[in-house]
């Protein structure tokens, strides 16, 4: 995620160096932070790819390497210790929740957009993600109010699915009608936890409303 | 887009997904593991019957049946994920399936009483006549075949009990794998059934 090395300390906003964006980055910048900020429909096929990609096995209990990294980043979020990720996870949140601007920040950022040259604040990726927080700031500082949806993520979800519409538990009789194609044991359970493991997954996508 | 970009773009909107109703999720996951459809306990037992019969495969596989009845046993001895106080049918059917093959596996080893005592647990579990069922039979039986040869020798009135016992459910085993293709609507070929198939239709017909 990020161009730091593990255990180095990550930027302080101020202690970034801020380079100009082109017309190309800053839009891609501004849509970026749009879309954190205040979500839109995505088209269910693309948000059903990224769910997948994420959660390739939704039910593998974390590694020991994930436990003792996310404790890092959890003690690192909570100001002690460093993290390679903390720059991330602060924009992250930034981006999703700004706090108020300080002024000095605000009046620079706001500055360069101001700009005939449409000067924005360039924000290199890896271990500056700690400035997209503060571009993230700076633009929504300049929104009036946020979005009716964005106030209220819930309602982009849709109605809760009945349950009797989810995959049920129930006989798995039916896949082996003809005995002579059964295979061995391990092949039908691999069948039977194959079956299952799918529908699980489909239900949990019906349940947060993306089928 | 530059891949910097593209990856920034990407997290934002999977941030943006995972945060657009953690709380309701995590209600509604509750509210499904109370309820009857596929949920992660029951996957859960699931992975835990796949991982039993690909190690006993493994250790099958070295000549080691000891090795490979061991996972088996913690199978169907440990935890069974439970609606209410039933068995979902997945459940039941795996560990019949399971019951099935360590009867397989002790009667090669000449364990014959462990071998119909799993056989007849596994029965427990299969109670309809589905192809569960019909595969404890068949193992059943070959058990008793196995039983017969082995006492042939040593007290031949045993043997031919054992036999006829043996025949006996290898015959309902017929019967019922029958009717489930039958039930699946397969299409019948009577030209290619064998003369034993239609004997034993007939005669559990007749039961």
């Amino acid at each position: 995620m990020s161009d730091a090395p593990r255990d180095q300390r990550a930027p302080e906003l101020d202690e970034l160096e801020l380079e100009l964006l082109d017309a190309a980055e800053e839009a891609e910048l501004s849509e970026a932070l749009r879309a954190a900020f205040a979500p839109h429909e995505i088209d269910p096929r693309v948000h059903e790819r990224l769910l997948e990609a994420a959660l390739e096995d939704p039910l593998a209990p974390p590694s020991a390497e994930e436990l003792v990294e996310s404790e890092r980043l959890r003690r690192a979020l909570d100001g002690a210790g460093e993290h390679a990720d903390l720059a991330l996870a602060r924009a992250l949140k930034a981006a999703h929740a700004p706090n108020a601007p300080k002024r000095a920040k605000l009046e620079l950022a706001a500055g360069a957009l101001k700009s005939p040259s449409r000067n924005v604040i360039f924000v290199r990726f890896g271990a500056a993600f700690g400035a997209v927080a503060a571009a993230a700031l700076v633009l929504l500082s300049l929104h009036a109010s946020r979005r009716p949806e964005a106030a209220e993520p819930a309602n982009l979800l849709a109605a809760a699915p009945d349950l009797q519409t989810l995959a049920q538990s129930r006989s798995t009789a039916g896949l082996f009608a003809n005995a002579a194609s059964a295979g061995e044991p391990s092949t039908r359970i691999d069948r039977i936890a194959s079956l299952r493991e799918r529908e699980l997954r489909e239900n949990r996508y019906a349940l947060w409303g993306v089928r | 887009m530059k891949p910097k970009w593209s990856a920034l773009f990407a997290c934002c909107l999977l941030f943006a997904a995972c945060s657009r109703d953690q709380s309701n999720g995590l209600e509604r996951c509750a509210a499904v593991d109370a309820g009857t459809p596929v949920d992660p306990l029951l996957l859960a037992f699931l992975s835990r019957a796949r991982a039993a019969h690909h190690l006993a495969d493994e250790h099958e596989a070295a000549g080691d049946l000891n090795a490979a009845i061991a996972p088996l046993v913690e199978l169907v001895a440990g935890p069974l994920p439970h609606t209410g106080n039933e068995l979902a049918p997945e459940v039941n059917e795996v560990l019949a399936d399971t019951r099935a093959r360590l009867a397989d596996l002790r009667s090669r080893m000449g364990t014959y009483d462990l071998a119909f005592a799993d056989a007849e647990a596994g029965l427990e579990h299969a109670t309809e006549p589905n192809y569960f069922r019909g595969h404890l039979l068949e193992t059943e039986g070959l058990v008793e075949e196995r039983r017969a040869k082995s006492l042939e020798k040593s007290d031949a009135g045993a043997a031919a009990r054992a036999r006829a016992h043996a025949i006996e459910l290898l015959e309902q085993a017929m019967s019922v794998q029958a009717r489930v293709i039958d039930k699946s609507g397969a299409p019948s070929s009577p030209a290619a059934v064998p003369a034993s198939s239609a004997s034993a239709r007939s005669v559990n017909s007749a039961r």
